[in-house]
């Protein structure tokens, strides 16, 4: 469980983070030391300038707060890091800072006897949340340090100088240290996306060799021997070109923007509504339009025909893309027909057909007699 | 069995090899097979077959390994491909090879059976498939002054392997054109050979744009 914990706390936290902070707290606790050393050092060497009793009070205040709020941080730091960085943390923070820089002055003792213990609070901001956000508390607990002093003081200008100069630069170099590590890391995450990429791409091709030589034999060997049984032939067609369109991954065969890719789409369409074989070559290619997607349309219309009625199970598509156009020829060796007694119900069909190419400015021609197939050529020219 | 076609059978695929086998046993004389690129090699070369049914996809080099070692000592050894790749690429790139045909592997016995008998009288068999191909292959015209004789196919020729990629026969072919039939043969053998010499430029990008499995 608390394994868990800690991981939840340290999301989003990164660790150079938490090895920044710390050495932050590790500063503080020093400050700390120094600051209940030299105040026991104090109350016991110094005579009181003021009230003994408020020098008393004001004094084991400064110890109390090093001790308990330094205590308090060091629990923060393995339990909620994250707290550590927070505006209302960081501002109680920098006010018991300024309360104990103030101590010395207000007991009127010679010794400033806050020690490390306020400057580790600008200190704690550098670690965390850079440069320009420790600015105001380090020139805050900066001036507190020096209240009370004489202003012309050299020591005055020491202590100025230690508490906004120490976290300036602090807050520059772990902000550095910072910006490296995450380069590092972004780094890192590219090179193992790349990796896995690469890994992926090898296992797909493996075993793209593998289905290939294995299960595409296999739905052959079936589509060879079951032929008496329609069900079982249609199913490994089916499965055959599932494989063969996931083998390919890449740019598809039969990209549906184009000319071949949707007259394949289409030929298996009735290939599945109809159970037939379509044997489909295209010759040349173009990028679809109103024109070439009415054509398509079109010949959809006349491969529905030829699997409806002409009896056979296989017929052939070509289309070409020629000079001046394309045409798409749909041909059985079935039944056929008396195309000067075309009969009601094969009509419309015919209409839908020669309708189509009429309005795209085509032309469709049938020719077909009884028992000697048909064979249906639709043709648009290119677009002017 | 005997006085037929003598056919070696090369394919990795062991079902299929042996279903090919029993299909064939009656039409033809097997003489052997082999699923490896090296022994199909050695086995060919010692027992000389007149036509080798070849897997355009085996192990070890593949089925184009086997024919250009075989044509270079036995030249009069004549190919048939057989694929369940329908890779145009693999295709053309075996026939350019020299194969003297393609077929897939999901043609009927009787077709098959015929396919081998053409290829063994010297002829090329075109399935409607591979004529498809064919004609996408050389679909581009070329600039005008970039043509070689190899590089482009004449209209005779292209009428022919469109009613070929329609499902003619060549005899269909032939009546259809009103020609004869062994003027179709020629035609198609003029393909052949086209495919073969050209070095067109686009016909090896075209293999490319159609790299598929």
């Amino acid at each position: 469980m608390t394994t868990a914990a800690n991981t939840e706390d340290q999301q989003g936290f990164p660790a150079i983070d938490a090895t920044l902070l710390r050495i932050a707290v590790v500063f503080r606790v020093v400050g700390a030391g120094w600051l209940i050393l030299l105040a026991i050092l104090t109350l016991a060497t110094e005579p009181s300038q003021i009230d003994a009793g408020v020098r008393s009070g004001l004094v084991l205040s400064a110890i109390g707060i090093a001790v308990v709020w330094t205590a308090v941080t060091v629990v923060l730091m393995y339990r909620r890091p994250t707290v550590l960085q927070h505006v209302a943390f960081l501002a109680v923070d920098v006010a018991l800072a300024v309360w104990t820089a103030l101590t010395p002055s207000l007991t009127q003792s010679v010794s400033f006897f806050a020690g490390g213990f306020p400057i580790s609070s600008p200190l704690l901001i550098a670690t965390t949340r850079g440069m320009v956000a420790t600015l105001l508390p380090a020139m805050l607990v900066a001036g507190s340090s020096v209240f009370g002093l004489s202003r012309a003081s050299a020591r005055a200008v020491e202590v100025v100088a230690i508490n906004l100069l120490a976290p300036i630069v602090v807050a520059w170099g772990f902000g550095t240290i910072r910006e490296q590590d995450r380069q590092r890391r972004l780094a890192e995450e590219a090179l193992a996306l790349e990796r896995t990429k690469v890994a992926r791409a090898d296992e797909r091709a493996e075993m793209a060799a593998h289905l290939h030589d294995s299960v595409l034999q296999t739905l052959a060997l079936i589509q060879r021997r079951a032929k008496e049984n329609r069900g079982i032939v249609r199913v490994a067609r089916r499965q055959e070109r599932e494989l063969r369109a996931w083998l390919n991954g890449g740019p598809p065969l039969s990209a549906t923007n184009m000319l071949s890719g949707a007259l394949i789409r289409a030929a298996e369409e009735v290939e599945d509504e109809h159970d037939v074989f379509i044997d489909l070559s295209t010759a040349g290619d173009t990028t679809l339009d109103d024109r070439t997607t009415g054509l398509i349309l079109a010949a959809r219309e006349a491969m529905k025909n030829a699997a409806r009625f002409a009896g056979v199970e296989k017929f052939y598509v070509l289309a070409e893309v020629v000079d001046d156009g394309i045409r798409v020829v749909v041909r059985d060796q079935g039944a056929g027909f008396d195309p000067s007694g075309i009969p009601e119900d094969r009509r419309g069909i015919r209409d839908s057909i020669t309708g189509r190419l009429d309005r795209l400015g085509g032309t469709a021609s049938i020719r077909s007699s009884v028992g000697d197939g048909t064979e249906v050529e639709l043709y648009v020219g290119a677009p002017t | 069995m005997t006085g037929g076609v003598r056919v070696f059978i090369v394919d990795d695929h062991h079902l299929f090899r042996a279903g090919v086998r029993s299909e064939l046993e009656d039409s033809v004389e097997i003489v052997g097979d082999a699923s490896e690129v090296d022994a199909a090699i050695e086995m060919i070369r010692e027992r000389e077959p007149d036509v080798v049914l070849l897997d355009v996809h085996i192990p070890g080099g593949g089925g184009r390994t086997v024919l250009e070692s075989v044509a270079s000592t036995h030249p009069d050894i004549r190919f048939l491909a057989l694929s369940v790749s329908d890779s145009p690429e693999d295709v053309i790139a075996i026939v350019r090879a020299g194969a003297r045909g393609y077929v897939t592997k999901t043609v009927e016995t009787e077709d098959l059976v015929a396919a081998i008998e053409s290829v063994a009288g010297g002829d090329a068999v075109f399935s409607p498939r591979l004529a498809g191909f064919v004609l996408d292959a050389f679909a581009d015209t070329l600039p005008v002054g970039s043509d070689h004789e190899f590089d482009q196919l004449s209209p005779r020729e292209k009428e022919v392997l469109r009613l070929i990629a329609l499902g003619h026969t060549y005899k269909e072919t032939a009546l259809r054109l009103d020609i004869a039939a062994k003027t179709v043969e020629r035609h198609v053998s003029s393909v052949l050979r086209k495919l073969q010499l050209s070095n067109r430029h686009e016909l090896a990008r075209w293999a490319a744009d159609h790299r598929i499995v």
